[in-house]
């Protein structure tokens, strides 16, 4: 076979090396022997090298040259940069510690939050050839109605069946759709997470079963008749303790019986946002998502995610392009239907949905952490500001000498981008290391179902990439202006006016408005920590207008459990007759949400006389809702028991929905409907308002209407002395019911911290970014000030031999250094100003111009900032005149 | 670096191989030249080091042919030897018999 072209790089090494017209013999000479002479790409490799200066250490065959072979090429310039470089860093050994401690975090910090979002929506699904598997998901146009269930972005079985079938870019498509499902033990029942998956599931993602067998194509033809799972590793291992013996034998899933036949391997935790347990033939739906009509047959039904491996050779365009015609095809008998194909490398959150969640949320922490680099790099940039004027006599004698500004820039510039390559190197261990422990700690304070999310947050070749990428542009960003600052010179005054430098004056303003960045963007951060710490104060004494102590939940699903209506309304009334009679139990109420627990029902409403329809916000509550929560009936009257399951024509309202429906008017015998109901139900009595929806904000539009125990899933809550004992009660009675039946009991206080959870991780992380930014620009303001009082001692001295008080001088020094602070601040304050509206769902009702936070950080700032400058006034106050007067 | 100074051991071999190939001293044949005489690898950055520095003392000259697509489209470099280059060898080889005449080395 012919070779075409030797290896890319290994010419481009040699071009960089080389003089042209050098390269053009080199090259050709290698090209023609490489070709013709059938010589290897090794052999190749060690040729380019040995054109390299000899220098560099490498040394290949017979030669006897003398050093410097091959001089005037770039390299070997970069070479002799470097070991400059390193020679002049090591003489300022504290400055350059400085320097490498803020490149390091501020670079690690950005590398932390990366991995993060590297974890979630970057990295490819750990199967095998991951690069192929790419996820399908559709948007539409056009379209009137679609049934969904999970995600409208979702496919239907029937259009399933026709990208599988007609496709000519994948070597397999495979379709899941993940759920919940409850496991019988010997201890009672559990939930698990389960997907079902069509057969070929596990070949298309090149992972199969360690122990027994996959599911095999038959298994997915008739409904009903596969009840087979295989289990993932990590459920084998916590549940069935790595049994090598579990192939074969039974588990009771949504009370139906199910073999297992296999158990997947090691670190696959299936290809959804939360782990799986197991999986079943996707013909099982029946039993496994029961109460969901027409899984198979509805053709307009969102509810499967596809997963296809591409054939190989066949690039994402072609593949994209095949599939849209599909995607046409299927448009084309469902006129006027538009359907746009998402189709990307597949990741843990492919979910279009999931993904607008993951990048906008990304955006926001990137930033931030974003501008602590800022912070950082305009430290940097002051700092080697500072240092170039002491060096500026050095550049001179080399400027002077014939030195182009060019060749100064680049030695000044591998100066910096050594700095920030070994800091971003030293930024990412950083972040490995801390970032670990601080996810742990994130996820500890979430709610279970997303801490399950199976990430996998090690260092990979794009999180490398952007330490990388982010250490050049950091080297460049705090490198390039200083060195071009300091090689603007005008030589005959350096050279002869010794050491008092030129262009101080008009550095000065350079160092000035680093300084004024440093300060605006760290006030920036100052006031959102500022914030979000006053909205988890809030949040923790904030009065949500209910009572949540001493008031325990359970919540069932029956419909899982197979019940029929008529046996779930049995079940609930017997549950709350036996409660009630029990001590220590003071109330108990049925309602269709656990107040807080984080789900509301949504519907459409319109008010009598008007046709506009708008959403609101439904709860189905028993009489005894109000009083065991505490809610005031404000106007009118409660539910009563006659109404309860008869499906009473009553509604009562919350006080902003009486005053957004009905504005000074009395709502009570007002009437408005439902959703697609025909007949209007009579406001009956006003609520006040509570937050038992949304603790960041009273929901607009509230209404209760009278529970319907025939309703499969409701929460009964009860009300007693000891929340404990009372969780104990309520488990033991749903045990002596139907001990097969699952139960979720909370405690209502519990859920507070579940809604208090973002503010208090956003509270540390805030605080933490706050606080760096502040010692950074503490130590940015010591530094700008003190150079400037060493620079200035010579004038400071002439001052005070003129009859200058150490105080006069104290107030100088501080006045004129804290100048850039004060219009830093001032943009500062405008920037937080306009920046904190994106932080109102965490304020928890404080105002995201808070008064306080506002001007207590700005205090804080500035006597950080007064106390960074005044320790080199100090110094300058204590100058002794004649000392200084002869300082040269 | 004066005119009279001898030639090094790989700069006589190279300059040597440039005489011997006459019309056809390019990169390529010098260096298959060099290796199938002396049994010895020579790589291609030493050769062009040794080349370029024997040009800038006048004892070979260069030119570029047309592109040849067997090169990837590159020109070769052809070199001769020049009069100075001649004196040089000349000077070195006599130098070199002269210190030879006489020796035995097996009773070294």
């Amino acid at each position: 076979m012919a070779k075409h072209e030797p290896p890319r790089l290994a010419m481009l090494l040699l071009r960089l090396c080389l003089a042209k017209r050098s390269f053009e013999a080199v090259a050709g000479d290698l090209f023609e022997e490489y070709i013709s002479g059938g010589r290897s790409a090794w052999w190749f490799w060690t040729q380019v090298f040995s054109t390299l200066p000899r220098r560099l250490g490498f040394s290949f065959g017979y030669s006897e040259e003398p050093r410097g072979a091959c001089l005037n090429n770039p390299l070997d310039t970069i070479y002799a940069d470097l070991r400059y470089a390193i020679r002049t860093l090591r003489r300022t050994p504290s400055l350059t510690a400085a320097i490498l401690i803020a490149t390091t975090l501020g670079i690690g910090v950005n590398a932390g939050i990366f991995s993060l979002f590297n974890a979630l929506a970057l990295r490819p699904l750990p199967v095998k050839d991951a690069g192929r598997v790419v996820s399908i998901y559709q948007n539409f146009k056009n379209v009137k109605t679609r049934n969904t269930h999970g995600a409208v972005t979702l496919f239907s079985w029937s259009e399933y069946e026709e990208y599988r079938d007609n496709n000519l870019v994948l070597a397999g498509l495979a379709a899941f759709a993940p759920f919940d499902a409850t496991l019988g033990t010997a201890e009672g029942v559990r939930r698990v997470q389960g997907q079902l998956i069509s057969c070929n599931y596990f070949f298309v993602l090149g992972r199969r079963p360690v122990l027994g067998r996959d599911f095999s194509g038959e298994e997915c033809k008739a409904p009903n008749a596969s009840p087979y799972i295989v289990l993932s590793h990590a459920f084998w291992k916590a549940r069935f303790g790595s049994n090598p013996r579990v192939v074969g034998q039974p588990a009771v899933l949504n009370r139906h019986e199910f073999t297992i036949i296999g158990v997947a391997p090691v670190g696959f935790p299936g290809t959804w946002l939360s782990a799986t347990d197991f999986w079943a033939p996707i013909t099982m739906e029946k039993a496994l998502m029961p109460g969901n009509e027409g899984l198979m047959s509805d053709p307009n039904l969102s509810w499967l995610c596809l997963l296809g491996r591409l054939k190989p050779g066949v690039s994402m365009a072609e593949g994209r392009a095949n599939l849209d015609l599909i995607a046409k095809r299927i448009d084309q008998s469902q006129a006027p239907r538009e359907t746009k194909l998402i189709i990307q490398v597949a990741s843990l959150f492919s979910l279009p949905e999931a993904r607008q969640v993951v990048f906008s949320v990304g955006a926001v922490l990137m930033v931030a952490v974003g501008l602590v680099l800022l912070i950082a790099c305009a430290n940097v940039a002051n700092l080697l500001l500072a240092r170039a004027s002491g060096r500026q006599r050095e550049i001179a004698v080399r400027l002077s000498m014939g030195a182009t500004r060019a060749r100064l820039v680049q030695q000044l510039l591998t100066e910096s981008l050594l700095l920030s390559l070994a800091g971003g190197a030293l930024g990412a261990i950083f972040s490995f290391w801390t970032f670990n422990a601080f996810y742990r700690w994130v996820f500890s304070n979430l709610p279970p179902e997303v801490s399950s999310v199976p990430m996998n947050l090690g260092p990979d070749v794009r999180v490398l990439e952007f330490c990388l990428a982010l250490s050049l542009a950091t080297g460049i960003g705090f490198g390039l202006l200083p060195a071009l600052q300091a090689t603007r010179l005008d030589l005959n005054r350096v050279l002869k006016e010794e050491s008092r430098p030129a262009g101080w004056r008009s550095r000065g303003w350079l160092r000035g408005s680093l300084l004024a960045t440093q300060v605006a963007v760290c006030l920036v951060l100052l006031v959102a920590a500022g914030l979000i710490m006053r909205g988890l104060i809030a949040a923790q004494s904030l009065d949500p207008g209910f009572t949540v102590h001493n008031v325990v939940a359970a919540s069932f699903d029956l419909e899982h459990e197979g019940y029929t209506e008529a046996r779930a309304a049995n079940f609930y009334r017997q549950l709350q007759d036996r409660l009630r009679t029990q001590p220590g139990v003071r109330a108990v109420a049925l309602a269709s949400v656990v107040p807080l627990g984080g789900s509301t029902r949504g519907t459409e409403g319109a008010v009598d006389g008007h046709d506009e329809r708008v959403p609101l916000t439904l709860s189905l509550v028993s009489p005894e809702y109000f009083e065991l929560l505490d809610i005031p009936i404000v106007r009118g009257r409660c539910f009563q028991q006659s109404e309860n399951s008869s499906h009473a024509p009553v509604v009562i309202v919350s006080e902003s929905t009486a005053r957004r429906f009905w504005p000074g008017v009395d709502p009570l015998g007002k009437r408005m409907r439902f959703g697609d109901e025909k007949t209007y139900d009579e406001v009956i009595g006003v609520a006040k308002d509570v937050y038992t929806a949304d603790l960041t904000e009273v929901v607009g539009i509230f209404v209760y209407r009278p529970v319907d125990t025939s309703e499969a899933s409701l929460s009964i809550l009860a009300r007693g002395k000891d929340p404990a004992s009372l969780a104990r009660q309520l488990r033991a009675t749903v045990e002596g019911l139907d001990r097969n039946v699952l139960v979720n009991v909370t405690e209502i206080k519990d859920n507070l911290k579940m809604w208090q959870a973002p503010s208090r991780i956003l509270v540390v992380l805030s605080s933490a970014l706050g606080l760096f930014a502040l010692l950074l620009a503490a130590t940015g303001i010591f530094g700008v000030v003190n150079y400037a009082v060493s620079q200035r001692t010579h004038e400071i001295g002439t001052r005070m031999a003129l009859g200058a008080s150490a105080r006069n001088i104290l107030r100088l020094v501080i006045a004129q250094s804290l100048r850039p602070v004060f219009v830093g601040a001032l943009v500062g304050m405008a920037g937080a100003a306009a920046t904190s509206r994106i932080l109102t769902s965490v304020l928890f009702g404080v105002s995201p111009l808070d008064p306080l936070v506002f001007l207590g950080m700005l205090l804080l700032l500035c006597v950080v900032a007064g106390l960074a400058s005044y320790l080199p006034a100090y110094r300058a106050a204590r100058i002794d005149p004649s000392s200084a007067l002869r300082h040269e | 670096m004066s005119g009279r100074d001898l030639l090094g051991e790989f700069e006589q071999i190279v300059l040597l191989a440039v005489v011997r190939l006459e019309e056809n001293a390019y990169g390529v044949p010098i260096r298959s030249d060099i290796e199938r005489r002396t049994k010895r690898s020579v790589s291609i950055g030493a050769l062009y080091s040794t080349l370029d520095r024997l040009e800038a003392k006048g004892f070979v000259s260069s030119s570029f042919s047309d592109p040849k697509p067997e090169r990837g489209g590159r020109a070769r470099r052809y070199f001769r030897i020049e009069a100075p280059g001649v004196k040089a060898l000349a000077r070195t080889r006599e130098a070199l018999i002269t210190m030879w005449d006489g020796v035995d080395l097996g009773k070294a």
